[in-house]
Formats: structure tokens, sequence, C-alpha cells
């Protein structure tokens, strides 16, 4: 920390030196750059620009007072001068006269003297305090004579709290508020100022400081009104379960909302669902509500510990036939949308199915990532698990395309609403897992890896992401599991044709974790009989693989080198080695183009595996 | 009214026959055609008037009036600087005719009473029999003044024209002085100045025979009423007691349950009847006599209602009511309010009413509150349907309904706009107008609904007439602190800390390369983009931001410290809302502080004793010997509830300005805040807390870690362990008692229903051991940064062990792992707590990288 200071604050000072007329600018922009590391860089700045004025030789450099001189307007106009300017001063006693003979080397306006004093006014050092103090002091007089100086309605704001401070507002009041008039607020809120003044019949201000607000016949009110908020859902709430208590209230509160657009109607049903247990009842607060909007004495209330689903949604469909209830379905991805449990999801569906006959639109819940992701995460958890009857994504246009393979599979347990074959729930929950989630959708995950890990694996495989983080941790929980056991081997051919880059990957694992990795995947492969993939750019360590098992010298040399190219380094090196001890790479050739080709970091990462020790293993 | 001008300036012209005869009938033609509402013509005659009588104050006065309502009260700001300035002139005369005018001023003054007897019964202003002319022109004019101001909703403006005239009220003349008397009424009590409505009060009670015990009298009999007095002062002390929160501290779990709205609520609940009874206060004004430029108003009102002490004697014991219910007395209001209903039977009931449901709601007992706002407003016309909506909805926000008084309040405002667009506007109409009043409450309720940029419109509307009050730019303040919670400013020096990390995945296969995202290279958030485009684009944008927050915190401060100076007045108090989280959660984030060799811890040190002391001998004071004053005694306990409320004021602002202050990248200023803070003497644990934790992470900006480190190790006894820097009690201690007495309400229902929002509304602080815990994570950074690994990793642990799931807990942990060399340990952290956000890299970032 202490090194990194000294070495800024020697370069910020070789930087005020050389300086020319050629290369103030980039000096400044130099400077200016440093000012970005925070607090700590722009102290040294402008400690480093205070310095050199004060024991400088060459003040007289106009370029220097130039440069200086734009870095302190820059401070300046900055929310923390105060600090800026104390820290940068804390090690310099401030002799008298020394704040004039600043602004005057410098040639700072009245404004920026001013804002300089009132930084410094404000210090803890009770030396530096009473320099600034008595400099602004100086400068009253003057700014009053020539309110115009004035940068902003912020520096009035401060003048005056600091002739409040200094005991002196008293006398300068009128001054003050003859100032304020003067200057044009171009700022939106000089309000902040006039409040401050006090109230005396007969001084000029009073009437100035007289709200506008009435001054003309139209105002801006009705504009605001109509941009009131009311959220009917949270309303809903406030009221209670009471709201559903029959048709006939719930459609004399929800009346008041009317017109209802989709938004507001897959709000309600969000906190309906959120809240569908736990809300004290209260029907007073129902009945009191009605009387006060409508007028309506209610007497019999009936006593409900959750809302009535029915009675919503017929009072809904009532109020608004023509409701488009996959669109209210679209919008449940909004602030606060959550499902606490499975109740709450039954909830939900038993409503939607009440409201609308056609199957829920799973495009609403699983084709992208929702702004409130916890809340889709939230419903997905209990989608994926309920029983078909509820919830079943068996209509989903993109299904696991069906193969013999999944023959079988796709009857274990877990399979029953087809959730694990919707390839864009998967696509959705790989995204989640990326954006921050991955913790939540493990447990998610939990249930179809012990039940159904190959359908899991199988459908993942289909799902490209910017970092592929899900699919990597299916395939390293579930690709040993295939490895191991003889009879899921028939999995594989698909899951190589569905993604070879994500089983190369998988392969990768395993050469790494187990030392007889390669004989593994070389028996799988030919087990398998893996085609070629029709891309040979990707599939080519299968490819290798198989072709090193049956002596394809031909096959193999010429396309060894691309695999070679697309593994990391270490790997490379390894298979290399082997393919050289199989005579088919000329590994002294290979080595010298890779290091032509990558350099310094094939190097290093050869140096690191052993060099060519490890080659002839 | 404007006729009794006239009949002023007719004998005010005595030098010369002819002209008086002159001009005496021309302004008795005006004054006819006024009173038949015939202003075009008034103006007219006037302006023959002027020509033969140029400068006169009073002509000035009579056309400006006559011509403000020829344009249909279209600037009332026009007509008040005509007035001003007739005032000047009229003092001008004054001076000038001092002298030689002495002989005249008797028959002046007889020919005044002659005019007035001879028919202007309904004048409501005013004849000053003994007053030079020029200052009994000046005089009406101010009282003219100080109506219009009134009606404008310019209080304290509308204070400052009045006070100087009930200073010196003596020699004015009584209906003069009871008009005077009655705006300067309602012009403190919306100003909140319990003080000032009291002396006026006990004027009234003096100068015009209606006192108290003569108010009893009427009705019954006055040893009953003695002994009612009696039972009124001894009951005070409980009565207190239960007001006061700073008594939470000792009672018993029963009490405590007793007051548990939670303090938002319920110091929101002062707020709300603050501005309750204001809205009650001027809607009373528009039916009363006493209003006296709303002359076409008035001549709808019964003659005999106008200035008679008779109806003076009904109106008393509401104003008392007002005051008791200022002050929160409510015990001793209910017993008025009794004793009001059955006097004032059938005479303005509606006023009444909408006492007594303030009272209700004050007293917690909303049903009922309800039921008699309704009842209030049984006439159904847009004035009283402002009031009634506007009461309705502030008796929901009380209840912790939010959301649903915001109907109530957008149907406030509906009937305030379609006020406007009817025609011919009259003066009634800009004190009908509530708008400004109301959009106070829907700001409060904004902000409590979490929607700061609306609330911050509602807040600056109404600080066209709140300008004075600490609290409304403690509020303001509050909304640019909840909108940068929320993301919605634009970042200032220090960007906004966000609970996960965003990598951007740059390449692919064995090229693959992952980029942390930095501060300062930050990519917008599409988040926040789309928030700003909705809200900030769909209304005017109210320039919020830090800097402007400080401006706000600043003017709190000021007008906290211009209260300190005269008496404590204002009766708002504090509520603060759930930003205050987000200030420490902040800050423990972002602070890196010390701990020194684990010093004594000083959970005591906090001024509550010297709280519950003073508080106790106030009460002793009480309880002795003012069996006669139940007045005295209310105001004694009303100066330190305003004192305490104004203490929570300072504090929330000094707290939220040290923060913002940090926020603004101003250390300096951060740590003289939070240091001055933290040498208020009744500094309250929680604050003080947060005033400790600011100053650590100021000073450690400030490179003085030892200092800093001096402020955390307040809360660490002796080796590890650490206390609770504060206890739910002290979070408690900011939560108002409400009296709740159960004789009669539905108590059972009552208790359900303040439980319940209790549990709705989140805790202004922190609790106690998160606060804890940004304690652990605070030493663990400090002992970070000095090279003390060890002890870091230590303290770090504890903080996991406290708060598992906290990210900021789990990012340092990892960090110190890595220091140390454990990789495996630090992988598994991560793995178990990190919540990284994997993003493509796109071409934005690349530009902004």
């Amino acid at each position: 920390m202490q090194l990194f200071s000294s070495t800024v604050a020697g370069h910020i000072r070789s930087l005020l030196q050389g300086l020319t007329d050629s290369n103030s600018d980039y000096v400044l922009q130099e400077l200016l750059q440093l000012t970005e590391c925070g607090l700590q860089g722009s102290i040294l700045v402008l400690q480093s620009c205070l310095d050199h004025i004060n024991y400088g030789e060459d003040v007289k450099n106009g370029q220097v007072l130039l440069v200086v001189r734009s870095i302190f307007r820059f401070f300046l106009d900055k929310p923390n001068s105060t600090t800026l300017f104390c820290q940068s001063l804390r090690n310099v006693t401030i002799r008298e006269g020394f704040l004039d003979d600043l602004s005057n080397a410098l040639h700072l306006s009245l404004s920026e003297k001013f804002a300089v004093g009132l930084a410094l006014s404000e210090s803890d050092n009770p030396g530096t305090k009473l320099s600034g103090t008595n400099f602004c002091a100086s400068q009253v007089e003057r700014l009053f004579a020539n309110p115009s100086a004035i940068g902003s309605t912020e520096q009035i704001h401060n003048i005056f709290m600091f002739l409040h401070r200094s005991g002196a507002l008293s006398k300068h009041v009128d001054m003050f508020s003859d100032m304020l008039s003067l200057v044009q607020l171009k700022e939106s809120i000089p309000i902040v100022m006039t409040s401050l003044l006090p109230d005396v019949l007969n001084d000029s201000n009073f009437l100035r400081t007289m709200n506008s607000f009435y001054d003309s016949d139209e105002n801006d009110f009705d504009a605001i009104v109509a941009r009131m908020e009311i959220s009917v859902s949270d309303v809903m709430m406030e009221l209670g379960y009471g709201c559903t208590s029959d048709t006939s209230k719930c459609k004399e509160v929800l009346s008041i909302f009317l017109p209802f657009t989709e938004v507001t109607l897959a709000r309600i049903l969000g906190t309906v669902v959120c809240t569908h247990t736990g809300l004290e009842d209260n029907t007073t607060t129902l009945s009191s509500f009605l009387l006060a909007i409508a007028g309506t004495h209610i007497s019999d209330l009936r006593l409900l510990c959750s809302w009535d689903a029915g009675v919503l949604v017929n009072s809904i469909k009532q109020l608004s036939p023509e409701t488009n209830w996959i669109g209210v379905m679209e919008n449940l991805d909004h602030e606060g949308f959550y499902i606490p449990n499975k109740d709450a999801f039954t909830l939900l569906m038993t409503m939607y199915k009440l409201a609308c006959q056609d199957s829920f639109p799973l495009h609403a819940i699983c084709g992208s990532v929702w702004k409130n992701s916890e809340g889709q995460l939230s419903f997905l958890k209990y989608a994926v698990s309920a029983p078909p009857d509820l919830f079943t994504f068996s209509h989903s246009v993109r299904l696991l395309p069906y193969a013999d393979v999944l023959h079988g599979l796709i009857f274990q347990p877990g399979q029953s609403n087809y959730a694990w074959l919707c390839l864009d729930l998967l696509d959705v929950i790989c995204q989640l897992a990326e954006r921050g989630h991955a913790a939540a959708i493990r447990s998610v995950l939990e249930y179809p890896l012990k039940h159904c890990p190959e359908v899991l694996l199988l459908g993942i495989a289909e799902i490209q992401t910017p970092y592929n983080l899900l699919q990597r941790e299916v395939l390293s929980t579930v690709l040993p599991m295939i490895i191991a056991d003889a009879s899921r081997k028939k999995v594989f051919l698909q899951l190589w044709n569905a993604n070879y880059y994500l089983v190369l990957c998988g392969f990768m694992d395993v050469l790494v974790s187990d030392s007889d990795g390669i004989d593994k995947i070389l028996d799988i492969c030919q087990e398998t009989k893996v085609q070629l993939p029709t891309n040979p750019a990707v599939g080519l360590l299968v490819q290798y693989l198989l072709q090193a098992t049956t002596w394809n010298y031909l096959t193999c040399a010429i396309i060894l080198n691309s695999v070679l190219d697309k593994i990391p380094f270490s790997y490379a090196i390894k298979l290399a080695a082997v393919a050289s001890q199989k005579e088919l790479l000329d590994l002294e050739k290979w080595l010298s183009d890779s290091l032509v080709t990558n350099k310094g970091s094939f190097f290093e990462v050869f140096m690191l595996n052993g060099g060519l020790s490890m080659l002839f293993l | 009214m404007d006729s009794r001008d006239s009949s002023v300036s007719l004998d005010t012209l005595p030098d010369d026959d002819g002209v008086v005869s002159v001009t005496a009938s021309l302004a008795k033609e005006a004054s006819v055609l006024f009173q038949s509402e015939k202003f075009v013509e008034c103006v007219q005659v006037l302006n023959q008037l002027m020509e033969k009588k140029q400068d006169d104050p009073k002509i000035l006065h009579n056309m400006a009036l006559a011509e403000f309502f020829r344009d249909g009260c279209s600037d009332p700001k026009k007509l008040i600087e005509i007035l001003v300035n007739a005032k000047k002139k009229s003092e001008d005369l004054a001076r000038a005719s001092r002298d030689h005018m002495d002989p005249m001023t008797q028959t002046t003054s007889k020919a005044i009473s002659g005019a007035k007897g001879n028919g202007l019964p309904n004048n409501a202003v005013v004849v000053f029999a003994d007053e030079f002319d020029p200052s009994v022109a000046a005089l009406n004019i101010v009282c003219v003044v100080a109506t219009i101001l009134f009606h404008l909703h310019e209080y304290p403006k509308a204070l400052s024209v009045l006070e100087p005239l009930f200073e010196n009220i003596e020699p004015t003349d009584e209906t003069t002085a009871l008009h005077v008397c009655l705006l300067l009424l309602d012009a403190a009590f919306v100003s909140q100045d319990a003080f000032k409505f009291s002396d006026v009060i006990n004027y009234l009670e003096k100068a015009f025979g209606v006192s108290y015990m003569h108010h009893q009298a009427d009705s019954g009999s006055t040893a009953q009423q003695a002994s009612n007095l009696v039972a009124k002062s001894a009951s005070i002390p409980n009565n207190s007691s239960t007001c006061d929160d700073l008594k939470s501290e000792g009672m018993t779990s029963g009490n405590v349950s007793d007051g548990s709205l939670s303090r938002t609520l319920s110091d929101e609940t002062i707020e709300y009847e603050t501005l309750l009874s204001t809205l009650d206060m001027s809607g009373q004004n528009i039916s009363r006599p006493s209003n006296l430029p709303s002359s076409n108003d008035l001549r709808r009102v019964p003659t005999e209602r106008s200035t008679s002490t008779i109806n003076l004697k009904l109106q008393l014991p509401l104003f008392k009511i007002q005051l008791l219910i200022l002050t929160r007395n409510l015990k001793a209001a209910k017993r008025e309010v009794k004793l009001a209903m059955n006097i004032a039977r059938g005479v303005d009931s509606a006023r009444t009413l909408l006492l007594k449901s303030q009272l209700e709601c004050a007293r917690g007992n909303y049903p009922k509150a309800l039921k008699l706002v309704r009842a209030s407003s049984s006439q159904g016309d847009v004035g009283s349907s402002i009031i009634m909506n506007n009461n309705m909805g502030c008796i929901y926000y009380q209840q912790g309904m939010h959301n649903t008084s915001s109907i109530f309040f957008h149907e406030a405002l509906s009937n305030c706009s379609s006020l406007w667009k009817e025609k011919p506007r009259k003066v009634s109409t800009f004190s009908q107008d509530k708008s400004l009043l109301i959009s106070y409450n829907c700001g409060v309720q904004y902000l409590a609904c979490g929607k700061p940029l609306l609330a911050a419109h509602f807040f600056l509307k109404a600080s066209l007439v709140f300008y004075n009050r600490p609290l409304l730019w403690l509020r303001l303040a509050e909304c640019c602190l909840m909108a940068l919670e929320k993301g919605l400013l634009k970042s200032t020096e220090t960007s906004i800390r966000e609970s996960e990390f965003k990598v951007q995945v740059i390449g692919q296969g064995k090229w693959r390369h992952l980029a942390a995202e930095t501060g300062s290279l930050k990519s917008e958030n599409e988040n926040s983009d789309e928030r700003d485009n909705s809200l900030l684009h769909s209304i005017i944008k109210p320039g919020l931001s830090m800097s402007f927050a400080r401006q706000c915190l600043l003017n709190a401060l000021h007008l906290l410290g211009s209260y300190g100076l005269k008496h404590v007045k204002c009766g708002l108090s504090t509520r603060f809302s759930p930003e205050e989280n987000e200030l420490s959660e902040e800050a423990s984030s972002k602070a890196s502080q010390k701990n020194l060799d684990s010093s004594e811890p000083k959970p005591k040190d906090m001024a509550s004793s010297g709280q519950v002391s003073a508080n106790g001998d106030a009460k002793e004071l009480k309880g002795g010997s003012y069996v006669n004053s139940a007045a005295t005694n209310t105001l004694a306990e009303y100066e330190e509830i305003c004192r305490l409320e104004n203490l929570k004021i300072k504090q929330a602002t000094l707290i939220d300005l040290a923060f913002v202050e940090l926020e603004l990248g101003n250390p300096l200023k951060a740590l003289a805040r939070a240091l001055s803070l933290l040498n208020l003497p009744e500094c309250s644990r929680a604050y003080s807390f947060l005033g400790h934790i600011y100053a650590a992470e100021a000073l450690c900006l400030l490179d003085r870690p030892k200092e800093a480190a001096e402020h955390l190790s307040h809360y660490v006894s002796s080796g590890m362990t650490m206390e609770l820097p504060y206890t739910e009690e002290d979070c408690r201690q900011w939560q108002v008692k409400k009296t709740m007495d159960a004789e009669d309400m539905n108590t059972p229902q009552m208790a359900a229903r303040t439980q319940g929002s209790e549990v709705q509304q989140d805790n202004v602080f922190l609790r106690p051991e998160e606060a804890r815990q940004a304690l652990y994570v605070n030493l663990a950074s400090m002992y970070a940064m000095q090279g003390d690994l060890e002890q870091a990793s230590r303290f770090a642990t504890q903080a996991l062990g406290v708060a598992p799931k906290s990210q900021e807990v789990a990012v340092m942990a990892v960090y110190l792992d890595l220091k140390l060399g454990n990789t495996q340990e630090a992988l598994i952290k991560l793995k178990r707590f990190c919540r990284v956000r994997f993003l493509p890299f796109s071409s934005r970032s690349k530009v902004s990288s």
C-alpha cells in the first residue's frame, strides 16, 4: 500500500516536472486517469499538484499552472472536495495568505475561491479550518456584489450553511436572498434553498418564496395523480382472504381497479399464491373497507383460512371475460412472484385450470430466464416434481428426440410428467445455473440424478450455454456411472451424437482422475461403435482413439494434428507421446511446430509436465 | 368585508365636506355592489374613487379585493402583493399623520361604529375604534393577507403575519381580535405549534369569558367538573407513561406487546395524525365564520353563527380537543370529546365527529375511527369528501395497509383536481384543495411501499407547504437512499455492491477465459437499465441524487437546529424506513475496520438511563401540584415528547448524512457526522452502533486504522467473544407506544391486527445478530488489512458461524483462505456459498472495458 502510493506520487511528480507545451494534454489525461483509482488516487494527485505549486521552482511555467488549475477545477466540482482538499493539505501548515497566494497563482474565479474556502472550512484541523473560514468570510462581500459568479444551487446552499455556521447569516440574510433572486436557478429543485430563509412580512423575500403552485390554472398535479400506482394485489393481501368469500364481494373489491391488464392479473395470482396461507383473517377489515369504498354494509362474511380460488377466478372472469390467460401466465415474471411450497403451486395450477382450458403455456416459464429468476426457479422446482395431472411438460414442442435408447428409460420414475425430456426446461435450468443459482439447481437435479441420470444427461447434452457449467457437472456425475456400468453403455452413442464436445470434456475429466482413463475410454468407444461424427473438427479425439485401437495409421496421422490442436497442451503432449509410441506421429516435428506456433505458453506447460521425460513414460 | 372597508374609507376623509360626501356615496355604492357580487361594476366605482383619492390604502385594498373576485380568484399571489404594498403605504401614512390626526380619532371611530351599526352585520372584519385610520386599514390588510396566506396553505407565512398581531392584541376591538385569534389557532394548529395554540386558547378563555369552567357550568354541575379536573390531572402520569416510548425498556413483556406496533408504523402514525388534524382543521375552516375574505362563502353561513361568543363557546371545547390530540393526551381528549358531543349537539357536528374519529384513530381503534369519518361527511360535497378520503387513507395507513390507503389518497387527490375544474373559482377553492397536504401523505405511503421516485415527487409537492419541517427533508433524503438501494440512481463515486459476482466468459474450449468485472468497469446491469426506463422516464425525474440527499439532510439539520433555539415545536416524529437496514449492510460490506486490543465493551454507555431519570423527574412534577391546569401538564409532556422526537430525527439525519458522505466519497465529513451523532447525549444504542461502524469506515478510508479499531473495539469484550451491539429492546425503543385502554374497544380483534402489522413491518435496524455479524466481518477485514491473517480468519469463522448464508462473510472467508494458501478449503467454500453469474462476453462490455 505504502509502496504503491509512493510509486504513484513519484510518477505524478515526474509527470509534472516533465511538463512541456507539447505534452500538457497527455499529462492532464494521465493525472485524471489516476483520480479514477478512488479517494487515495485523487488525494495523491491533488497533493502532488499542491506541493508542486508550493515548492516547485517552475511556478512560472504557464503549462504547469494550466494543468494544475484544470485539476483543481476538476476536484472542486466533486461532491467530496472537503475530504480531497483537507487530506491533501494535511501535512502542510497553512500560513497566512496561503489561500490568497494560491488562488492568485491559479487565477481562480470567485466561485472557485469560495469552493476552496468552503472545503477547508470544514476541516478537522483547527488551523486549516480557521484559514478556510477566514478566506470565505473575506470573499463574502465580493460575492454578494457579484452574485452571478455563483455556479450552482448546491454552492449557494453550501454558502448559506457556511454563513449560518459562522453566525454571519443574520447580517447577510438580505443580501443572500437578493442574490438568490438574481441567480438564475436553472436546476430542478430551488425549493431546497428557498425553504431556508425566514418568513418575514415586508421582506422582499416574502413574496418571492411564496409557492407558485397556484400561479397557473393548470398544474401538473393531474399528471402525477394519473401516474399514481395502486397495486391491486397488495391491496388484496392487506384486505385478507375475506375478499374471496363470495363472488359479489370479490367483484366489488376488484371492480375498483378495472380495467385489468394481464400484468395486473398476473400480479394478483402471484400474490394469492404467495400468501395462500398465513394471512390473519379479519372479516371486519373487509367489511369496513367495503363500507368505506362503496357504502355497502356486510354482516355475513364467511371466515376463510385461505383464498378461494374458484371465487377469485370466477370474479375475474365475470369482470373481464376477454382475459387472455396465456398472456397472464406470460406475465408471471414480476417482482415478488414466488412459490413458497407445493400447496401454493397446486393453487396456482388450480386457478389456471379454472380460468382456462388450454394447456399451460410452457414458454412462459421456460422460454427464457426471467428477470425474477428466483421466482422462476421456485416455479420450476415444483413443476418438475408435480404429478402429471397437475402439471406436465408433455406438450412441449422441444422434447428430447425419441430414440431406441430412450425406450425403457422414459418409464423410469420421475418421468411421468416428461419434465426431464423437455429441452426448454433443461435449457432454462442450465442458464439459471449460470446466473447464480447453481446451488438451488443442484438440489432440483438431485432427484433426476438419482432416478434417471441417463435421461438427464442426454437432455442436457443438447443444451449450449456460455459456460456449460451445469452440463459439465451433470456429465462429471453421470459419465463415470455410464462408463462403470456396462448395462448403461447403450446411451453412449446417442450422447455422442448429441454433443461430442461435451463427451470430449467428459473424457478429459476421466483422463485426469483415472490413470486407466485412456483404456476405459477406448473400450467404451469400441463397444458402442461410435460413428465418426460428420464434423471432423470436433470429434477428433475419439476418432483418433478409435483409429488408434485399430492401428489405422493413415487416418490417425491425418487427424492427429488437429486433435492435438483442440485439447489443452498438457493432454496434447500426453497424447502425442502415446501416439508417437504407436508410431503415429513424428514427435520431434510436432514439438518444434508447437513451439513455433504457441511459443511461451506451450513451453511453460511442457516444462511443467516434466519436459521430455514424460514423453517416454 | 369589503363593504366594511368601504365604510372605513368613507369615514377617513374628514378634511373636506364636499369630498367626503362624494367619496362617501361612491364608497357606499361600491360596497353595495360588492355585497351583491357585482364585482365588475364595483371595480368601476372604485376606479372613480381612486381618481378622487389616490394612494389611499383602503381604496387600494378594496380595489384589490374586488378585482380579485372579479377575476375569479385567479391570482391570489398578486392580491397579496398589492395588499402588502398597500400596507406599506398605510404605514407611511400613519407615520406622516401621527401628529396631526390625533384630535380626529374620536370622531372617526364614532363614525365607524355608526357605519357598522348601520346594517352591515355580517362584516367579518373589523372596525378598530381606538386606532388611527391608517393603521386600521393596515390591520385590515394584514388580516386579509394572513387569511389569504392561510388559504394558500402558506402556514408559516400566515403565522409570521399573525403572531405580531396577537402579541399586540389588547387594543384591537373584540371582533377583530376574535378573528385574529381564530385564524391564529388554525395556523398554529396546522404548524403543530401546540404552545402558540394553547396561548391563544388561554387568551380566548380570558378575554371572551368562555372559560372552561364557564362552559362546564353550562353543561352541568361545577362541582362534578372540578372533580373531573382532579381526576384528569391524576391520570396524566399514567397516560404519559404509555405514550412515552422510552419507558419500554422497563416494561414487562405484557406491556411491551401492548405497544406492539412496529416503530415504523407508529411513528408514521404521529405523522399522519398530524396531517389528519391538519386536514380536519383546514376543513373546518371552510365553513368557519372566522374566515375573513371568503366573504362569498360567508354569506351562506347563517349570520348568527358569525361572531358570537355563543358560537365560540361551542367551538372552544373543540379547539381544546384539538390541542389535547395534538399534544397526545388522548385520555383527556376522550373525556373532552364526550363532553363536546353532549354540548354541541347538532352544531358543527361534522367537525366533532372528525375530531372524535381522529381520537379513535390515535387510540388505535380503527374500525370506530372509520365509521366516524364516514359519518362526518354526510353532506357529500367535494370539500368534505376530500377530507373523508384522506382521513380514511390515513386510518388504513396506520393499520399497516399501505396499499389500501393509496386508494383513498388517490380518490382524495382526484377530488381535489375536480375542485379546480369547477368555475368560477372561489377563495375557498384554494383552501379546500388539500392536494399539497395529501401529497405528503402520498409520499409517506409510497415510501413505505418502496417506491422512492413516486414518493419523492409527492414530497417535493408537499415541500411547498411543509418546507420548514425537518422531517420532510429527512424523508426526501430517504427517498434518495431507497432509490440508491434499488439501483435507481445513476451511480455516484462508489458503485453499489451487488450480491452476486458477474463473470464474463470469453472464448471457448482451451482458450476460454473468465473475466471478472470490477467496480469501475462494470457494465450497466440490465435489470437496472430496464427499471430506469420504466420508472425514470415514465415520470418526470425528480432529480434525486446523493448530493441532493445531502442537501436535504443539511436542511433538516438546519431546521432542527433552529427549532432547538426556539422552544421545541413540530410534532413530527421520525420513521426510519428499511433503508437503514441497507445502510448498515452497506457499512459491513464496504467497511474495513480495525479491532483494538479488545477493550471493555460499554453496553451501558448509552444515554438511556439519563433519559429515564429525566423523564421520571418530569413525572414527579406532574404528579405534584398542578391540579388546576391540566393543560400545563399536557404541554410540559408534549414538550418532552417533541424533544425526544426531534432527537430521533436528529439521530436519523446525522446517521443518514454520515452514510451519504461515505457514499459520496467524503470520509472526512462522514467521520464528523458520525462523531457528532456519537456525542449526542441520548443517542440510541442502535444508532450509535451505526455511528461507530461508519466512523470506523471513514477512518479506514482516511488511512487512520488505529482510530478505526477503537470504534470497533467498543463491542469486543475479552478475546473473541462479542456481545450483541444492541438488543431488540433498543430497537423497540423507537416504537412509539400507543395508548390502548381496554375499556371500550373490541380488544381481541385489535390486538390481532396490531400484531399482524408488526409482523408485516420490517424492522428498522439490522437485527442485533446481523449487526454482530457485520462487526465480525469488519473486524476480520481490518485484521486482514493489517496482515494478521490468523486473527482475521478466526473472526471470519465466527462470522460464518453466525451467518452461514451471507455472501459477504463467504467472500471474506474465501479471501482469507486464499491468502493463507488453503486453496482446497477456499474451493469448497466457493462451491457452497458463492453465487457466480456467468455472462456471455458481449460487445457492449467489450466497449466498456
